[in-house]
């Protein structure tokens, strides 16, 4: 039996010290089969990361791809994730890539979404896959596959289930609602290119601008139930996640962009989406912020209040998330 | 694995393809077909995604009495087997009730039915079923057979499911 026809897909991965969990992923990769090129951005891990090095740690299969398979390039001063995986996005040479972080794991069925992608008519020129994962704050429950909440919001656009379906305007609004991960994604590279949609160059919350404007500007959107990757959630560490400081503020003046922008597509539903992401995201930070920042969180809050929230949005916050405005002070 | 044709039924499972629900009988790979009773006036669609079995999407146009997804198995002779069942998973984003059932031909025509113990029910979360017959407890069961197959009756109703897979399972 030939192989069967398959998208041939880049993988980009952003690193910051976590030499550890790359070369897993690097073997995983490598046995997966769709995978043509993987660049590695090393964002200035200590001790440097060296390609010959993350080979030999990823095991044989990986050290018997074809030469150039891993790109690895450093960032001299660690600028985070989305700075990385900008970068690594203008050196993508394949026609699809799939961003993942150093310590995710791909799953089989990301090989047999790849190939259902390439021959499939329903998933013709897509501009992006969107495909379920597992997360492993799931493992203790034994709970096999996405969060909750990201869970509903896939049965509510009626997606729950099936390799390939074709995603509507309606069920593009619930979708958007979900995680804003950029690791459940297979890009068409020139969608990426051709509209400009990148991650923002901040520490934290990067990968917001990449999955709204994705929704916002994609034609033709696919979703896959299958579950393609293992991403792990670590509770503690020095992850980007668990980074609760000042600099998430910086997100405020992009939440207002993507505002704007989505605002002017003439899409009421995305813009109620986007409107309630901004104010859930606000109430998060808001929890985890240090005291002496909160007012400034609120400052910001305040004017996305009135500049960016229109009356019936106002009203309907002020009805079924009244708890969350009076913990931010707003209304 | 006890499969009439594995090498058309791995290639199924591997290979992406679909086509529409033709009437009464369905071919989906040799070896593999989905038999409906005329009466219901059978339309949909089907679909192998690459690495699973099948996505039906059934749609009856009128009542009938059967509606079945056969495969043909290579067991000819039991003798010797102490079981014989199944192992899969599925998923229905409305609950299918499955009853698995191994079909005897026999040599003066017609055939012998002998189902699974358990009942099957799909439900919106992907799910694993198994089940086996403890062949040396079943004396109507035919040791010797012109042909055998199993076959998956679904309900006579309009449903979607979806058989992420398949696996003959003997001892």
């Amino acid at each position: 039996m030939t192989a069967p026809a398959s998208l041939a897909l880049s993988v980009v991965i952003p690193c910051h010290n976590d030499a550890g969990t790359l070369a897993p992923l690097l073997a995983a990769l490598a046995r997966l089969g769709p995978v043509v090129e993987v660049i590695v951005i090393d964002d200035a891990s200590s001790p440097p990361l060296h390609g010959a090095d993350l080979l030999a740690a990823a095991g044989p299969e990986a050290r018997a791809m074809a030469p150039g398979w891993l790109r690895l390039l450093r960032q001299p001063r660690p600028l985070g994730a989305g700075a990385a995986r900008n970068l690594g996005l203008t050196l993508v040479t394949a026609p699809h890539v799939i961003f993942l972080d150093a310590d995710d794991m791909v799953m089989p069925d990301l090989a047999h979404l790849a190939r259902d992608l390439a021959q499939d008519p329903t998933a013709r020129s897509f501009d992006f896959c969107i495909f379920q994962h597992h997360d492993t704050r799931g493992d203790q429950e034994r709970l096999w596959g996405q969060r909750p909440f990201d869970d509903r919001l896939w049965r509510q656009a009626g997606l729950a289930h099936g390799a390939l379906n074709a995603v509507g305007a309606d069920q593009a609004a619930a979708l958007v609602q979900t995680a804003n991960y950029p690791w459940n994604k297979i890009y068409r590279t020139a969608f990426l290119r051709g509209k400009g949609i990148g991650c923002t160059p901040l520490m934290v919350h990067n990968d917001v601008e990449l999955h709204w404007r994705s929704f916002l500007l994609a034609d033709r959107i696919i979703a896959s139930d299958r579950i393609g990757v293992v991403h792990v959630v670590r509770h503690h560490g020095n992850r980007l996640t668990n980074r609760h400081t000042a600099e998430r503020l910086r997100l405020f003046p992009v939440l207002d962009a993507l505002a704007e922008e989505i605002a002017l597509s003439d899409r009421p539903a995305l813009a109620q989406a986007f409107n309630s992401f901004v104010w859930g995201l606000t109430d998060w930070i808001g929890a985890h912020l240090p005291p002496e920042d909160r007012p400034a969180l609120r400052a910001h809050a305040t004017r996305f209040w009135l500049t960016r929230t229109p009356p019936a949005q106002r009203r309907a916050l002020r009805a079924d998330r009244g708890a969350l405005l009076d913990r931010l002070g707003i209304g | 694995m006890n499969l009439a044709h594995p090498a058309a039924f791995s290639a199924f499972r591997e290979l992406l393809s679909h086509g529409a629900i033709m009437g009464n009988r369905t071919p989906l790979c040799d070896g593999l077909t989905l038999h409906a009773d005329p009466a219901l006036q059978l339309g949909g669609e089907w679909r192998s995604p690459s690495g699973r079995v099948l996505e039906l999407a059934l749609r009856p146009r009128a009542a009938g009495a059967w509606l079945g997804l056969h495969l043909a198995l290579d067991l000819p002779d039991l003798a010797g087997l102490r079981f014989l069942g199944l192992a899969a998973r599925a998923v229905a984003p409305d609950e299918v009730l499955i009853r698995a059932c191994l079909r005897s031909g026999l040599p003066e025509g017609g055939f012998r039915d002998h189902f699974m113990p358990r009942h099957w029910l799909a439900h919106d979360e992907a799910a694993t079923h198994h089940d086996l017959i403890h062949l040396p407890s079943q004396n109507a069961l035919p040791v010797q057979a012109p042909w055998r197959e199993l076959v998956l009756f679904l309900p006579c109703r309009p449903l979607d499911l979806h058989l992420h897979d398949l696996a003959i399972l003997s001892a």
